[in-house]
C-alpha cells in the first residue's frame, strides 16, 4: 500500500505539470485576447476609464469560458500520458502489482484533472475578487442582474439546482473515466492482438486491429445503451431519479466503468507489456 | 540456502514465433552470472520475463521463493533506459523517483556511486552521452539493495577505460548474498568477475557451467563460449 500511495504521488507529480502548462496557457489566452480588445478600442475611438469598467469584467468571463475549451484538451492530453505510463518499463518496474499500477495511472489522471477544474475556479475566483475590488459597483450590479434573472428564469426550488449540479458532476467525472479506461482498453487489446498475430508489427497493422476494434466497440456500446435503457426505464421504477435522462446516463457509465476497469485490469496483469527499453 | 532465482519450464512465444522453449535455470545467492548468447538468442526476453515485463509466458518464475509481481519487482534491480521520464529529467529529480517508489534504495550509496561515475546531479537526460547515461543507470541499479541484479548489456556505450573500473568494482557494490546475471558482449573483460556462465542457444539454455569448471579445463570463458558456436559456423 505504501508504494501504491508513493506511485500515485509520483504520477500525479508528473500530470500536474501538464495542468499547470494548460492553466498557463488559458490565462495568457485569456489576458491576450482581452488586451487586443483593449488596443483595438484605442485605435478606433478614444479610451476612457468608463470603457475600462465594461472590459474588465471581460478577464474571467474569458478565463471562465477558456475553462470550456482547456478540460477536454487536457482530458486527450492525460490519456497520451497513461497510455505511455501504462507501456513504459521505467514505471511498470516499480514493485507493486499490474493491475494497482493501472488504478495508480487513472486516479492520478483524475485527481490531476480535478486539479485543473480547482485551480480554474480558483483564478476565476481571484479574478473576480479583483474586479469586485476595483469596480464595486459594476459587479454588484452584475451579481444583483445575474441572480435576479435567476430568480426570475428558472423559478426553480433551491434543492432542484443542487441536485441538477451534483448529477451533473457525476456525469462528468464518469464520463471522464469512461475516456481513460475506453482508451486504455483499446491500447491493451489492440497490443495483445498484435502480439498474437504471426508477424504483425508494422503501423498498418496496429491501424488495421485498431480501426476492426473501433468499430466492435461502438457496436457493442450501442447494443448496451439500448439494453441498459430498456432496463432503466422498465415499470418496475425501482430506479427513481435514474428515469431521468442525465440519471440514465450516470447509471449506464458507472456501469461501464466498472466493467471496462476490470478488464483493463485483467489485460495488463496477464497480456499488456512494458515496452522493451535499453 | 535458498535459490534466488527459479525458472521453471518457462516457454515464450511472441507473434507465434517461439522466443524461449523450456527454459529451466536456477541461480544461488552471492553469484555473478553471466548470460551469453547470440544478438536475438533471447538473453534480453529471459530478463523481461524475470522482472515481470514479458507477459503471457508457460511456467514459473520465483525469485527469492516469490511468485507474485509486485515480490518479485521488490527483490530485483534491473537496468532500465529510463525511457519513462522525459528528456528535460534532471538526474536530481530520477533520484528522487527511485527514492520514493523503492523503499530498498539507498541515496547515499548512490552518492558515492555517483561521484565514482562523475556525473552531475543538476544535467539532464538530453544532456547525457549514451556512455553517462548508462553509467546513471548503473549507479541508480546498485544503489539499491536488491537480492538480484538483472544487467542488461550493460557497457555497451561507456569507454574502456571507464568500463574497466566498473567491472572492477561491481563487486563491491553488490551484498554478499546478492546475485547478479549479466548479459553482455565484452566476455573477456567481465570474465574474471565471473562464477557461472548461461548460455542461451536455440531457444533454451544450452550450457549452465561454473566458470572454475571451465577454467580447469584450460580454456577461458570466451573460448569456451565461441567453441560453442565452431560447429554451426562449418555447417
Amino acid at each position: 500500500m505504501t508504494v501504491f500511495k508513493h506511485l500515485f504521488k509520483e504520477l500525479f507529480k508528473q500530470k500536474r505539470r501538464n495542468a499547470n502548462a494548460v492553466i498557463i496557457i488559458q490565462f495568457v489566452a485569456a489576458m491576450a485576447i482581452l488586451l487586443i480588445t483593449v488596443c483595438n478600442l484605442i485605435i478606433n475611438k478614444d479610451f476612457s476609464s468608463e470603457d475600462w469598467r465594461d472590459i474588465e469584467p471581460l478577464s474571467y468571463i474569458l478565463f471562465g469560458l477558456f475553462s470550456f475549451v482547456a478540460l477536454p484538451i487536457y482530458l486527450i492530453v492525460t490519456c497520451v500520458k497513461n497510455e505511455r505510463f501504462n507501456r513504459s518499463q521505467t514505471w511498470r518496474l516499480a514493485p507493486v502489482n499490474d493491475e494497482m499500477f493501472y488504478l495508480d495511472n487513472i486516479l492520478s489522471s483524475f485527481a490531476s484533472v480535478i486539479y485543473l477544474m480547482v485551480a480554474q475556479f480558483v483564478i476565476t475566483a481571484v479574478l473576480v475578487g479583483l474586479s469586485s475590488l476595483l469596480f464595486k459597483d459594476v459587479f454588484n450590479d452584475t451579481i444583483k442582474s445575474f441572480v435576479n434573472g435567476f430568480k426570475a428564469g428558472s423559478g426553480l426550488h433551491f434543492n432542484i439546482v443542487v441536485g441538477n449540479v451534483l448529477q451533473i458532476i457525476c456525469f462528468i467525472i464518469l464520463f471522464s473515466l469512461f475516456t481513460y479506461l475506453i482508451i486504455s482498453f483499446l491500447n491493451f487489446a489492440t497490443r495483445s492482438i498484435m502480439d498474437y498475430l504471426p508477424g504483425m508489427s508494422s503501423k498498418t497493422g496496429v491501424f488495421i486491429v485498431q480501426v476492426v476494434l473501433i468499430i466492435l466497440i461502438m457496436r457493442l456500446l450501442t447494443t448496451l445503451f439500448k439494453i441498459f435503457g430498456r432496463l432503466i426505464t422498465s415499470p418496475m421504477g425501482l430506479l427513481g431519479s435514474a428515469s431521468t435522462g442525465l440519471g440514465k446516463a450516470i447509471l449506464i457509465y458507472l456501469v461501464l466503468d466498472i466493467a471496462l476497469l476490470l478488464i483493463n485490469m485483467f489485460l495488463i496483469n496477464k497480456f499488456f507489456e512494458a515496452a522493451p527499453n535499453k | 540456502m535458498e535459490n534466488v532465482l527459479e525458472i521453471k519450464d518457462v516457454t515464450y512465444k511472441k507473434n507465434q514465433k517461439l522466443i524461449l522453449k523450456d527454459v529451466n535455470l536456477t541461480l544461488q545467492p552471492g553469484k555473478i552470472v553471466a548470460l551469453l548468447g547470440e544478438n536475438g538468442a533471447g538473453k534480453t526476453t529471459l530478463m523481461r520475463i524475470i522482472s515481470g515485463m514479458a507477459k503471457n509466458y508457460r511456467g514459473s518464475v520465483k525469485i527469492d521463493g516469490f511468485d507474485k509481481d509486485a515480490e518479485k519487482k521488490a527483490h530485483l534491480s534491473f537496468t532500465d533506459g529510463l525511457t519513462g521520464f522525459n528528456d528535460s529529467t534532471k538526474i536530481k529529480a530520477v533520484v528522487d523517483f527511485y527514492e520514493v517508489v523503492y523503499q530498498d534504495f539507498d541515496k547515499s550509496e548512490f552518492e558515492q556511486l555517483r561521484r565514482f561515475m562523475k556525473l552531475d546531479l543538476e544535467m539532464r537526460l538530453s544532456q547525457l552521452s549514451r556512455g553517462m547515461r548508462e553509467k546513471l543507470i548503473i549507479a541508480l541499479t546498485f544503489a539499491r539493495k536488491a537480492d538480484l541484479y538483472l544487467l542488461d548489456e550493460p557497457f555497451g556505450g561507456i569507454d574502456a577505460m571507464a568500463r574497466k573500473k566498473i567491472i572492477n568494482s561491481i563487486i563491491l557494490w553488490k551484498n554478499d548474498n546478492a546475485t547478479i546475471l549479466i548479459s553482455d558482449h565484452f566476455v573477456n573483460e567481465i570474465a574474471s568477475l565471473l562464477d557461472e556462465v548461461v548460455i542461451i542457444k536455440d531457444q533454451t539454455i544450452y550450457a549452465h557451467k561454473s566458470a572454475d569448471e571451465i577454467r580447469s579445463n584450460h580454456e577461458t570463458i570466451e573460448q569456451y563460449y565461441e567453441g560453442l558456436y565452431d560447429g554451426d559456423e562449418e555447417d
